[in-house]
């Protein structure tokens, strides 16, 4: 069965276009949180490491990226970062030591056995604050230390809104089956 | 207003600025944003909403040009048609 990547302009005019036509058809979505690495601060253009900024700083996009103060990562087991931390080195911009959680879209029809997809990851949106924490590096009567949390994005935000007659069905994974049958 | 929704996605040769005073003018709020990255570039995603009809529209984060923001609308045909008059579609 062939896979056909659309961008969300070509994916949502198809939509129409099928509905224009009146053929019965099926949207598929998936939306699976990863946390896997794939986006650090070195990375990220000016306008998203702004939202990092009372924390790290660099240079340029794709420069070497340092805690401006000690700080605490909430979403990763409270891990805790030193002031003048490597946090994403532009030495190894694929795997940086900070990273932001985010969601894998994917969105699909299929019809006369092609499937026509449309995939995003989006961000989880950082939040930093100041709080009192205690452990082994903030002693036991604690100390105030920068805190950085993540929130998932709204799936309002998320979604594709389509008319009410297309039926979207959330799935986890898809199964692409071989057909051999046209071999014989 | 559910049961006449249509569905239109454009991408326009247009600054952000005019897209959103278009929005604005014919009474759509901005409800929420997202970072999103697809096709390996990073996107602000935009939510509008009035009623129960939404815009969303998805410009290119940078100094890339040239810039050209998608707008998906799913509203009513009136809505529909003022959105791509608004930006000159």
């Amino acid at each position: 069965m062939p896979l056909y990547e659309c961008n969300e302009y070509q994916f949502v005019e198809n939509i129409r276009r099928l509905l224009e036509s009146k053929e019965r058809f099926l949207v598929n979505r998936k939306i699976i949180l990863h946390d896997d690495a794939k986006y650090g601060p070195a990375t990220m253009p000016d306008q998203e490491f702004k939202r990092y900024e009372t924390i790290c700083a660099r240079k340029s996009v794709n420069s070497t990226v340092y805690a401006k103060v000690p700080f605490v990562d909430n979403f990763h087991g409270s891990r805790m970062y030193d002031e003048e931390a490597n946090l994403h080195a532009a030495s190894a911009l694929l795997f940086p030591r900070m990273s932001v959680p985010y969601y894998r879209v994917e969105y699909s029809v299929n019809v006369w056995g092609g499937t026509y997809f449309f995939a995003f990851d989006a961000l989880f949106n950082p939040e930093i604050v100041i709080e009192k924490r205690t452990g082994k590096r903030l002693g036991r009567s604690g100390a105030l230390v920068h805190v950085l949390r993540y929130t998932p994005p709204e799936e309002r935000v998320l979604a594709i809104n389509l008319p009410k007659e297309v039926m979207v069905f959330d799935v986890k994974h898809m199964v692409r089956v071989i057909d051999h049958s046209s071999n014989f | 207003m559910k049961g006449v929704q249509k569905l239109k996605s454009i991408s326009v040769f247009v600054p952000l600025e005019r897209v959103q005073a278009s929005l604005s003018e014919i009474g759509f709020l901005l409800d929420d944003t997202v970072t999103i990255i697809a096709d390996g570039k990073f996107w602000n995603r935009m939510l509008y909403v009035r009623g129960g009809e939404t815009i969303s529209v998805s410009e290119e984060i940078g100094d890339a040009y040239p810039k050209d923001p998608i707008i998906t609308i799913c509203g009513s045909r009136m809505t529909i048609s003022k959105v791509v008059k608004g930006v000159g579609g």
